[in-house]
């Protein structure tokens, strides 16, 4: 098993009366892309702002690289890179020169940090804008150059937070290709995020947390496997006559199934085949529908399921 | 890397507009205002020529008298004239045209409309006149052989003006002097930019820069050295403008001159990274409340109504004194007209007290901490 | 009205600064009034200085020329040395010093002169060339008279007496005249509630039209159910509420301060100049609201004209130190006939015909200059919403 970079335990923090860690724990073993998934609100940025020593907390006990994190350990700094929610860069200096800037805070060498600063701008695909400031960048461009400050001087430890707010498709791609392909160099990676695609897209384990607590933590399919039901199938129907769906609830793929505004709405259980069988079901009754569409659990039906509300209430 | 940090911050402070606006070009405005108000006084010339109207009704001796006593002075530049009738004089009173009627009718009168300098002068010249006359007349009276020897010292000089630095006393100076102290203290928003960019939860900014692996004393000190430069070079810009520029008199002692102006940003800057690392308020929020306070200490300093610092002399001397606006403009006047360095060094030392002990209180609240939000 | 809350809620987010503005107003109003002395109706007061005397003679002479002096400034004696002259001038305990030379008396008695030393205060450089321009009169009184036969003692006294000779002072058509040195409190009051009022002018109205046309808020704005032109008018009126705040509640504890120094027929007239004013700071709080972008130019404009406005305008500095050529340039700032309207209420508070003619132009004028400044305002916020894509 990988050794833990990041290891919180029992964590409370709280903001005056609001309980914004409750008992929260965290294991970040190295290599992975670690997603912390949750609502606004759920104490992710609370989560990291901690591990980075930023905020204080009231319990609990936080150990990055296997030693405790204090605000003047500079040693774990050098190797930790963050990407913030909010875009933090000089107004004042160019794409490049902020780049630098950042990279020159870890790397002595001029060289050195110049031939990285370059690789960064690379990497983030800012080459032709190295001149622009800030000001003149659009909204996708100004999240890829926080990237590339943050990830210039190429840390062990990688945190991201929310770094594809208010991105267009287009950069939000590069973006989760690039933080692939760093992970691929050896960065650990902690990405905290509300939308579940991309989480569930690029994260090797995630952990869910709501209101302060940590739900649930796994891989996808670990999570997803917590939920009893399987796939979910829409049929489009003109009439479905009660018979016919109390027989559709009997079969044995069926867990549940509905039928409201000409749709028939069936939530599988889990299993293979499950599809065919409603279909197999619905012609040999000569019934006649139209679309059929099917889709698999998602991290929002985990959520439900655990919480009762939905991911983006 | 601390080069490399001095230098890129540097530019980043050069850049950002609003704080070059307050500490570069506010000050150039304000002094071009203040010569182009009051700079024909900096060059000491004389007043110009007060208009008077003069009616006089009747003959005499003394009549005939004062018309050759107001010629000449209106020869030698003092007073212009208008001989004319009542009427006319009344119209020309009434339309201010004149500052005063010089009327003889049966006794000497001055018919004014309004009390102010051009009136006193029309006064004091009168007031001469009448005694003069009288001083002849009671010497006529009571020694007529020695009136000859009298007509000649009459006009002879006895007392004269000097200086005790031999530096003329100009008035308008204390403008200029309190404006250098403004510009001082105007440093102050480089400390509040210094602030906000490194306390952690101030801004986002400031969060990268906190969890960067680098001694939180480098970071502050080369900060804090990118801003002296800037404020420095800004200071001595305006320096020069008004020495050549516009002409005012900073004494000879540039060195220390310059020392004082150093100091003076020093403190500004000092207070800046006070105010901002003590509270969260926006960083607009706290450049009002930078402006107001710096105002009222340079309004205190004389830089509007040069009258207020003998007021408060007088009724709360302690404000001049812990004052930094007129501890800075003060200075300038020791330098320039007093040659004893006691005063002077009561003001640098008094001001750098209050220099370190703010920024001590401002640098132990941006030391590296956590917070209890960001 | 949605835009006219907005106005309040942004107008009460500066409210600390309005109070900070009425602080510091208050503050200079009661340092100003500590300057002033009662005002003397009327009469024509000579300048009275305190003179620090080091008197190294000893002398008849010296004695005497101190009495004369005595009887118009006040006289503190200092004691003889370099450090405790430059402290007294330093400290602004005496606006200037007099210094008697040893020998003086003597000298002065054998027809020779020792030249009497006045120094004046580094900031005050009118102190010292009166005492002299007073003493070379005065003692050239004494040496003619002493020329003429006199003892030093009865040339003293003659010359004293002369000093008394004073020329007679009317002023037109019998009105009373209150003199510059003695104007009293609420005269700076309402002269500095011109630069009062523009600040807070223009830094509560600004912010408002900065927030109303940010392009992305004026294009959330523009495409509601609500017409541009009820936007307008309720930013209007909450302009129009804001200014009558200001003016009622600075006037009110302006004649609350003043408690009994200002007549009905002023307090109209100050009335109706301070409205004049304060709607010419209307108009140029709304044309930098349309020009400024952010907060940040607001306050930079906000200051910059205050100043400019109130420096060029004669409000800090007398007209007297303004040369003829800037005198031509402040005539078109509406500063300069505020100042000129007060001046006229306070120093010639028996208003003639002549006086209320100039009133009437003054008010003329800076409405004008208010009607001008909305038009420009008008035309600039017109090109903005060009701008912000209308």
């Amino acid at each position: 098993m990988e050794a833990s970079v990041v290891k919180v335990e029992n964590l409370v923090k709280r903001y005056k009366d609001l309980l914004a860690l409750d008992h929260f724990s965290l294991d970040i073993r190295e290599g992975e892309i670690f997603g912390l998934l949750g609502p606004n609100g759920s104490g992710k940025t609370t989560t990291i702002n901690c591990i980075l020593s930023l905020l204080t907390y009231d319990k609990g006990s936080i150990q990055v690289f296997g030693r405790p994190m204090k605000p003047d350990s500079y040693d774990l700094k050098q190797e930790i890179g963050v990407i913030q929610q909010n875009v933090a860069v000089f107004d004042e200096l160019t794409v490049y020169e902020n780049i630098y800037y950042f990279c020159s805070l870890y790397i002595a060498d001029k060289k050195r940090c110049r031939v990285l600063s370059e690789e960064a701008l690379e990497f983030t695909g800012l080459t032709e804008y190295r001149k622009f400031r800030p000001k003149k960048l659009s909204g996708g461009l100004l999240r890829r150059l926080n990237i590339a400050c943050g990830i210039a001087h190429k840390p062990k430890l990688l945190f991201m937070d929310e770094p594809t707010v208010a991105v267009d498709p287009q950069s939000r791609n590069k973006i989760l290709e690039g933080i692939q392909e760093l992970n691929k160099k050896g960065a650990t990676i902690v990405y905290t995020s509300h939308y579940m695609e991309e989480v569930e897209q690029i994260a090797t384990r995630i952990a869910i947390m709501d209101k302060g607590r940590m739900l649930a933590v796994g891989t996808a399919e670990e999570l997803k496997s917590m939920i009893p039901a399987g796939e979910t199938v829409r049929i489009h129907m003109l009439e479905l006559d009660d018979r016919h769906l109390s027989a559709i609830r009997g079969l044995d793929c069926v867990f549940s199934a509905d039928y409201r505004d000409e749709d028939l709405i069936i939530q599988c259980t889990r299993g293979r085949h499950n599809l065919m069988r409603i279909l197999e079901y619905l012609t040999s009754h000569d019934l006649i529908f139209g679309e059929v569409y099917s889709q698999l659990p998602t991290l929002n039906d985990v959520f439900l399921e655990i919480t009762g509300k939905q991911l983006r209430d | 890397m601390f080069w490399t940090h001095y230098r890129l911050r540097l530019k980043s402070i050069v850049v950002n507009r609003s704080t070059f606006f307050w500490c570069a070009i506010f000050p150039f405005i304000l002094s071009t205002l203040f010569y182009i108000s009051f700079g024909s006084s900096l060059s000491d010339k004389s007043f110009p020529p007060v208009p008077a109207a003069v009616v006089i009704q009747g003959e005499g001796e003394g009549k005939t008298a004062l018309l050759s006593f107001l010629k000449e002075l209106e020869r030698q530049e003092v007073l212009k004239l208008t001989v004319t009738g009542a009427e006319e004089a009344s119209a020309l009173l009434e339309e201010e045209r004149i500052a005063g009627i010089i009327e003889y009718y049966d006794a000497l009168q001055l018919i004014l409309r309004s009390s102010g300098i051009e009136q006193s002068i029309l006064k004091s010249v009168l007031d001469s006149y009448q005694r003069k006359s009288a001083l002849f007349a009671d010497i006529a009276r009571e020694n007529p052989a020695g009136l000859e020897a009298a007509a000649g010292m009459s006009a002879a000089v006895f007392a004269e003006d000097t200086t005790l630095s031999g530096r003329p006393a100009n008035s308008s100076l204390q403008f200029f002097y309190a404006l250098v102290a403004m510009s001082c203290m105007y440093a102050s928003f480089y400390g509040l930019v210094m602030s906000a960019d490194l306390q952690g939860n101030l801004s986002p900014l400031a969060v990268r820069r906190t969890l960067a692996p680098v001694k939180r004393w480098k970071m502050i000190c080369g900060d804090y050295l990118a801003v002296l430069t800037v404020a420095v070079a800004v200071l001595l810009l305006l320096f020069a403008y008004l020495a050549f520029g516009l002409g005012i008199d900073f004494g000879s002692h540039v060195f220390l001159t310059v020392f004082t102006g150093i100091v003076g940003c020093m403190f500004g800057i000092a207070f800046g990274i006070l105010l901002g690392s003590s509270n969260r308020q926006s960083l607009s929020a706290k450049i009002g409340i930078s402006v107001s306070i710096c105002m009222s200490c340079c309004f205190l300093a004389g830089q509007m109504i040069n009258l207020i610092p003998v007021l408060i002399e007088k009724y709360v001397p302690v404000i001049n004194r812990i004052n930094p606006a007129q501890l800075i403009a003060n200075s300038f006047y020791c330098l320039a007209f007093y040659d004893d360095y006691t005063r002077y060094t009561l003001n640098i030392v008094t001001l750098a007290v209050l220099t370190i002990a703010m920024g001590c209180a401002g640098i132990l609240l941006m030391r590296r901490k956590k917070y209890a939000s960001i | 009205m949605p835009a006219f809350k907005l106005f309040l809620q942004i107008v009460n987010s500066k409210k600390y600064m309005i109070i900070l503005y009425y602080g510091i107003f208050l503050v200079i109003f009661l340092l100003i009034s500590g300057l002033t002395a009662q005002s003397a109706e009327g009469q024509y007061e000579e300048t009275s200085l305190n003179v620090g005397v080091i008197d190294r003679d000893h002398s008849l002479m010296s004695k005497g020329l101190l009495a004369f002096l005595d009887d118009s400034h006040t006289l503190t004696d200092i004691n003889d040395g370099k450090n405790a002259m430059q402290d007294a001038l330093y400290r602004q305990e005496v606006s200037c010093l007099l210094i008697i030379p040893k020998g003086f008396g003597l000298k002065f008695a054998s027809d020779g002169s020792i030249p009497l030393q006045s120094v004046s205060s580094p900031d005050n450089a009118q102190a010292g060339p009166l005492i002299t321009s007073q003493l070379n009169d005065y003692l050239g009184n004494v040496s003619a008279y002493m020329d003429a036969g006199s003892t030093e003692e009865e040339a003293l006294a003659s010359a004293r007496s002369l000093a008394s000779i004073r020329t007679d002072i009317a002023f037109q058509d019998g009105q009373q005249v209150t003199s510059q040195d003695q104007l009293p409190g609420s005269y700076y009051y309402f002269l500095f509630y011109s630069y009062i009022s523009l600040c807070i002018m223009l830094s509560c109205i600004c912010p408002v039209l900065v927030v109303f046309y940010q392009p992305d808020v004026y294009r959330r704005c523009i495409c509601s159910g609500t017409k541009l032109r009820a936007f307008n008018l309720q930013l209007a009126l909450g302009t129009l509420c804001f200014t009558l705040f200001l003016l009622i509640s600075l006037l009110t504890i302006g004649f609350v301060l003043s408690h009994g120094e200002v007549t009905f027929t002023q307090a109209g007239w100050i009335i109706l100049n301070a409205a004049a004013f304060t709607l010419c700071a209307t108009a140029l709080a709304c044309l930098c609201g349309y020009i400024a972008k952010n907060d940040m130019a607001v306050a930079g404009l906000a200051n910059t004209i205050a100043l400019s406005l109130c420096f060029l305008g004669g409000i800090f500095v007398p007209l007297e130190l303004i040369s003829s050529k800037v005198l031509a340039v402040s005539r078109l700032m509406p500063t300069y006939w505020y100042m000129t309207i007060n001046r006229i209420l306070f120093v010639n508070p028996d208003l003639t015909a002549a006086d209320t003619v100039h009133l009437w132009q003054g008010i003329g004028l800076q409405l004008g200059f208010a009607a001008a400044v909305f038009s420009i305002a008008l035309v600039v916020s017109r090109r903005r919403r060009q701008f912000t894509g209308r």
